[in-house]
C-alpha cells in the first residue's frame, strides 16, 4: 500500500515533471513565436516605414518632354504635304485601309486625309477627338469637313510633337494615368490575366500559389506563376531581381504589408504605373500612360478592349507579345486574355467572338530620337536656367516651344540637299575628314514674334553639336549693307547719288581702298541701286557721307554683341556678327521697324497641367515704319534685278526682300530674305575659314529658295503694307529729280520718305535744253 | 466702384470693336480715309487710297478667326489664353492692328503697363488711317495711362 503510494507519488511526479517540460517547451515555442511575430510585424512595421516614404513621395522619376508648337491648319492654305504626312506619322496616326473609326486612325487618299483626330490638351485647353477629312485642291486645302457632323472646321489645331525627353540615368518613359483614367476592361484585362483573385486575396494568394504548382506539375514545367499584382508590385518597385529564398520572403512581407496599409486601387494604380511594357529603342516603355501611346497612339483611357486586352497580354513577355515584333503572336496572346476575361464573366460570349476576331492595329512604330537637336540645346540653356538637371529628369514636366516641324524638316532637308550639290559641282568643296566639311546653318523666324520656327547649326549633329546659328560668329560681309544704309536715311533718299570712284581711305595710318567684287562702269549711282548691286565702293561713301560714329551707333541700336569700332571697313561687314543676332536684326525690318526677342520656349506645364513659366512675345520699336519699308523696298530690288535676282530662276516668283552677303576671299556666303510672315537666314561656309570661292548667291540663296518652296503655309505671297510717312513720286532715272514725262528719257516710280522726298523737277532734262544739261534754276513742285 | 468702372469702360470698347470689325470684309490694316491734298504726284494719301481693296487672303481669314476666339477669351477674362491666341494670330496676319489692340487689353488687365502701352502704340501704327480706330485706341492709352 505504501509501496504503491510511493510508487504512485513517483509517477505523478514524473508525470507532473513531464508536464512541466512539456509547458516549459510551449511556452519557449510561444515566446518563440511570439518573439518572432513581434520580430515580423516589427520588421513590417519597418518596412511600412519604407513602402509609405516611397508611395507618399514622388513614386517616379518622370522625365520631362520638349514638344514643338501646335500647327494650324485652315482652307485656302497652301501646304506641303509631304510634310504634313510625315508630321501626322510622328504623332503616331495608324494609317489604315478603311474609313477611319477609332481615335489615331488616317486614310491618305489622293486628294484628301481622313483622319480621326486624337484630343490634347496643353494647360487645361485643347481640342477633343473627332473624325475629319481634310480635301486638298492641288498644294491647297480646299475644304476641311467634320465627319460625324458635317460642320465646316475654319481653323484646326494639330497637336504639338514630342521633340525630345531629358533622361535620368534609367532611361524609362512614363505618363502616369490615375484610376479614374483606366477603363474597366483594361482593370479586367489585367486582372484576368494577372491576378483573378485580387480582390479576395490579402497580397498572398495560397490558393492561387497551390494552383500554379499543380498546373506546372501537370505540365513538367513552369506555366504559370503564383505571385499576385501586390507581389509583383513589390518586387519591381522594392527588391532587385535576384532569385533567392530570403528575397521571395521579404516579398511576400512585404506585399502582406502593402496590403495592410493600402486600398485595392491604390495598390493597382501603382502597378498599372509601375509595369514594364517593353523597349522603344534604348529607352524603356513603363506604365499603362506610356505604353497605351506607344502602342496604341492613344490615352489609356481611349484604349478600345481588344487593345486593352493586347496590353495586358503584354505584360508577361513585353518584348516577345510585341505588335510590333511579331503580331500574330501579340494576337494569340491577346485572346487569351480576352478568354480569361469571358471565364471570370468580364465579357459575354459575343464581345469575345467579336473582339478576338480583330487583328491587333497598333500605332505608327515611333523610336526615341532627338529632332531638331541644334534648337533642343538652344532651349535646354534657357530651361537649365530653370530648373535643375535632376527636377528635368523627374518631374515630368511638359516644355511646349516655338518649333514648327515642318519648316524644321523643310530646312534640314534644304541644308543637306544645297551643300551635297556644292560640293558637287564644285569638287574643290570636298574634304576627306568629315569634321572639315562644307558646313551651313539655317535659322528661320517669324519675324513680327521673333518666335523660331527653325534651327538647323550644322550639317550632321552626330558629327558636330557646335551650332553655327546660336555660337558662331562670322564676318557677315554685305548683310550688314542695309544697317549702313538705314542710317543714312535722315539725309539720303533712294535717289541720292553716290560715288563709286575708287578712293583710299586712312584707318590707323594704313591705307585701305574698297573694291568692287566686279569692276563697273558707273562712276556714281543711287543708293537703291547701290544697294540691289550691293556695291563695295559706293557703300562706303555713303557710310563716310553719314558719318561711321553715326553708322556705329545704329548698328548698337540693333543689339549686336560685338564691339564695333567705326572704321570705313564696318559698312562692308568686316567685324564678325552672331549668325542668330544677324537673323533678329532683319527681323526689324520685316516686321515693320518693329525688333522681336527671339522666342524659342512657350510654356513649362506640370503633370496636373498647372501652367509654371510662360514666354510671351516681347517687341520694341526700333525703326520708324516708314524706314523699315524703304529698306524692304530697297532689299526687294535686290531680289529684283540686284545680286539675288537669281531667285526667279528658283521659282520664286512672289515679293521677297533679300540680301546676299560675301566675305574676304569668299570665306562666308549668306542669303536674308523675308516676306512679311517669315525670315530665314542661311549661312555656308568652312569652320576654318577656307574660301569657299563662291558669293552668297551662288551658296546660300539656292538653298534659302529651296526652303521657302518647301514651307508655303508661311507665305502669304503678299507684299508689306504701305505705312504712314511714305509718299511715291515719278522720277529721271538718270538726275533722281521729279521726272518730266515726255522729255526725260527714262522715269520711274520711287519710294520716298514724306519728309524727304524730291522736290524739284529734273536738272538735266528740260524743253528746249539739250540732253545731259544741267538745270541749275530749282523748280517747286 | 471707379475699378469697375473701368472695366465697364474696356468692355464697352471691346464690344464696339468687335461690331465694327465684323462689318468690315477688309482688315484694319487696308488703309482709310485721309485728307492730304491731292497732288499731280502720287502723294502719301494716294498711295493708301489706290492701294487696291485687297480681299482678305485664306491666311487673313484664318487669323481673324483666331482673333475672334481671342476676344471671346478676353471677354471671359482668360488672359493667358487670350495673348497666346492672339500671338498666333499675329503669325498668320501680322499687318492686323486689330491684334495689338486686344493685346493691349489682356496686357493691360494683367498690369503691365509696359507691354500694354507697346501694343497700344503698335495698334496705332497699323490703325492709323481708321477714326474710329484711332479714337479707341487713344481711349484705350488713357484708360492704361491711368493704371500706372
Amino acid at each position: 500500500m505504501a509501496k504503491s503510494r510511493l510508487q504512485k507519488k513517483a509517477s505523478g511526479q514524473v508525470n507532473k515533471s513531464k508536464r512541466s517540460g512539456l509547458k516549459s517547451i510551449v511556452a519557449i515555442i510561444v515566446l518563440f513565436l511570439m518573439m518572432g511575430g513581434m520580430g515580423i510585424a516589427l520588421y513590417c512595421w519597418r518596412l511600412s516605414v519604407g513602402i509609405e516614404e516611397r508611395f507618399s513621395g514622388r513614386r517616379w522619376r518622370i522625365p520631362s518632354r520638349v514638344y514643338s508648337d501646335v500647327t494650324i491648319l485652315y482652307p485656302g492654305q497652301k501646304i506641303n504635304r509631304v510634310h504634313l504626312h510625315a508630321k501626322l506619322k510622328n504623332l503616331g496616326y495608324c494609317q489604315v485601309v478603311q474609313k477611319p473609326n477609332i481615335s489615331g486612325e488616317i486614310r491618305i487618299n489622293d486628294s484628301d486625309i481622313e483622319i480621326f483626330l486624337k484630343d490634347f490638351k496643353i494647360a487645361e485647353k485643347g481640342r477633343p477627338a473627332y473624325p475629319l477629312k481634310i480635301q486638298f485642291n492641288g498644294k491647297e486645302i480646299e475644304s476641311m469637313v467634320r465627319m460625324d457632323t458635317g460642320e465646316q472646321v475654319p481653323i484646326l489645331e494639330i497637336e504639338p510633337e514630342e521633340l525630345m525627353l531629358f533622361f535620368g540615368a534609367e532611361r524609362e518613359q512614363r505618363r502616369l494615368v490615375s484610376i479614374r483614367q483606366i477603363p474597366d476592361h483594361l482593370i479586367h484585362a489585367v486582372l484576368a490575366i494577372e491576378d483573378n483573385r485580387f480582390y479576395r486575396h490579402p497580397g498572398v494568394d495560397p490558393i492561387g500559389l497551390v494552383r500554379a504548382l499543380w498546373t506546372n506539375i501537370r505540365s513538367g514545367a513552369i506555366r504559370q506563376g503564383g505571385s499576385t499584382i501586390t507581389q509583383q508590385l513589390a518586387k519591381n518597385y522594392f527588391l532587385t531581381p535576384d532569385r533567392t529564398f530570403s528575397r521571395k520572403i521579404k516579398e511576400l512581407l512585404i506585399a502582406v504589408t502593402i496590403e495592410v496599409f493600402y486600398k485595392k486601387e491604390d495598390i493597382l494604380e501603382i502597378y498599372l504605373n509601375e509595369i514594364y511594357f517593353g523597349q522603344k529603342g534604348s529607352v524603356s516603355v513603363n506604365g499603362i500612360g506610356e505604353a497605351a501611346d506607344f502602342y496604341f497612339g492613344k490615352t489609356a483611357d481611349r484604349l478600345a478592349p481588344e487593345e486593352s486586352a493586347a496590353l495586358a497580354g503584354l505584360i508577361k513577355a513585353p518584348n516577345r507579345y510585341s505588335p510590333f515584333q511579331d503580331a500574330g503572336l501579340c494576337r494569340v496572346r491577346r485572346n487569351m486574355v480576352l478568354k480569361a476575361m469571358l471565364k471570370e464573366g468580364w465579357l459575354s460570349e459575343q464581345n469575345f467572338a467579336e473582339l478576338s476576331s480583330l487583328p491587333v492595329r497598333t500605332s505608327t512604330y515611333r523610336t526615341y530620337g532627338k529632332t531638331a537637336p541644334y534648337f533642343i540645346d538652344y532651349v535646354n540653356k534657357q530651361v537649365s536656367l530653370l530648373y535643375s538637371p535632376e527636377s528635368l529628369s523627374s518631374l515630368g514636366l511638359a516644355i511646349y516651344t516655338t518649333l514648327d516641324t515642318q519648316v524644321q524638316s523643310a530646312a534640314e532637308e534644304a541644308l543637306k540637299k544645297g551643300l551635297e550639290k556644292l560640293e558637287r559641282q564644285n569638287p574643290r568643296l570636298r574634304r576627306s575628314s568629315k569634321m572639315k566639311r562644307l558646313q551651313g546653318g539655317i535659322l528661320v523666324m517669324h519675324p513680327k514674334t521673333g518666335a523660331i520656327l527653325a534651327m538647323v547649326g550644322g550639317r550632321d549633329y552626330n558629327e558636330s553639336q557646335f551650332n553655327r546659328i546660336d555660337q558662331a560668329r562670322r564676318q557677315p560681309g554685305s548683310t550688314i549693307k542695309p544697317f549702313v544704309y538705314l542710317s543714312a536715311l535722315d539725309d539720303l533718299m533712294p535717289t541720292s547719288l553716290l560715288s563709286n570712284e575708287p578712293k583710299v581711305y586712312e584707318i590707323n595710318g594704313k591705307s585701305w581702298e574698297p573694291k568692287n567684287y566686279k569692276p563697273m562702269a558707273e562712276k556714281e549711282l543711287s543708293m537703291r541701286k547701290a544697294l540691289a548691286y550691293s556695291v563695295n565702293v559706293a557703300t562706303v561713301d555713303l557710310a563716310m557721307k553719314t558719318g561711321l560714329e553715326r553708322v556705329v551707333r545704329t548698328l548698337e541700336e540693333f543689339h549686336f554683341t560685338t564691339t564695333l569700332k567705326p572704321y570705313p571697313s564696318v559698312a562692308l561687314g568686316s567685324f564678325e556678327v552672331v549668325p542668330m543676332e544677324l537673323a533678329r536684326a532683319y527681323c526689324a525690318f520685316a516686321a515693320d521697324g518693329i525688333q522681336p526677342f527671339p522666342l524659342s520656349l512657350r510654356d513649362v506645364v506640370d503633370e496636373k497641367g498647372e501652367v509654371l513659366k510662360r514666354r510671351y512675345m516681347t517687341v520694341s520699336q526700333l525703326v520708324h515704319p516708314a524706314k523699315a519699308y524703304l529698306i524692304n523696298s530697297m532689299l526687294q530690288s535686290a531680289v529684283l534685278y540686284g545680286t539675288g535676282r537669281s531667285l526667279k530662276g528658283f521659282g520664286i516668283d512672289f515679293p521677297v526682300a533679300g540680301k546676299t552677303g560675301t566675305t574676304n576671299d569668299y570665306k562666308d556666303a549668306w542669303f536674308v530674305g523675308y516676306t512679311p510672315e517669315v525670315l530665314a537666314l542661311v549661312w555656308v561656309g568652312f569652320d576654318n575659314s577656307d574660301s569657299i570661292g563662291l558669293t552668297g548667291a551662288d551658296a546660300a540663296l539656292p538653298i534659302w529658295a529651296d526652303l521657302i518652296k518647301n514651307i508655303p503655309q508661311h507665305v502669304s505671297e503678299s507684299w508689306f503694307r504701305i505705312p504712314e510717312g511714305i509718299v511715291e513720286r515719278l522720277v529721271c532715272s538718270r538726275s533722281g529729280d521729279l521726272g518730266r514725262e515726255g522729255i526725260c528719257p527714262e522715269t520711274e516710280k520711287e519710294t520716298f520718305l514724306t519728309n524727304l522726298a524730291p522736290d524739284r523737277l529734273c536738272r538735266l532734262h528740260r524743253q528746249g535744253f539739250s540732253k545731259g544739261m544741267p538745270e541749275e534754276q530749282k523748280e517747286g513742285n | 466702384m471707379k475699378k469697375g468702372f473701368r472695366i465697364f469702360f474696356l468692355v464697352f470698347f471691346l464690344i464696339a470693336g468687335s461690331a465694327c470689325s465684323r462689318r468690315v470684309i477688309r482688315t484694319a490694316s487696308d488703309g482709310g480715309e485721309s485728307k492730304l491734298p491731292p497732288s499731280e504726284l502720287k502723294s502719301e494719301s494716294e498711295l493708301h487710297e489706290s492701294a487696291p481693296l485687297q480681299q482678305a487672303t485664306p491666311m487673313q481669314v484664318a487669323s481673324l478667326q483666331l482673333t475672334e476666339q481671342a476676344r471671346r477669351y478676353l471677354e471671359k477674362k482668360d488672359l493667358e489664353s487670350a495673348i497666346r491666341i492672339l500671338e498666333r494670330a499675329i503669325t498668320l496676319h501680322p499687318g492686323n492692328g486689330e491684334n495689338y489692340y486686344l493685346l493691349a487689353d489682356a496686357w493691360a488687365l494683367k498690369k503691365n503697363i509696359e507691354q500694354a502701352m507697346e501694343f497700344n502704340r503698335l495698334a496705332e501704327m497699323y490703325l492709323k488711317q481708321d477714326r474710329t480706330w484711332m479714337e479707341r485706341i487713344e481711349a484705350q492709352r488713357r484708360y492704361i495711362q491711368q493704371k500706372r
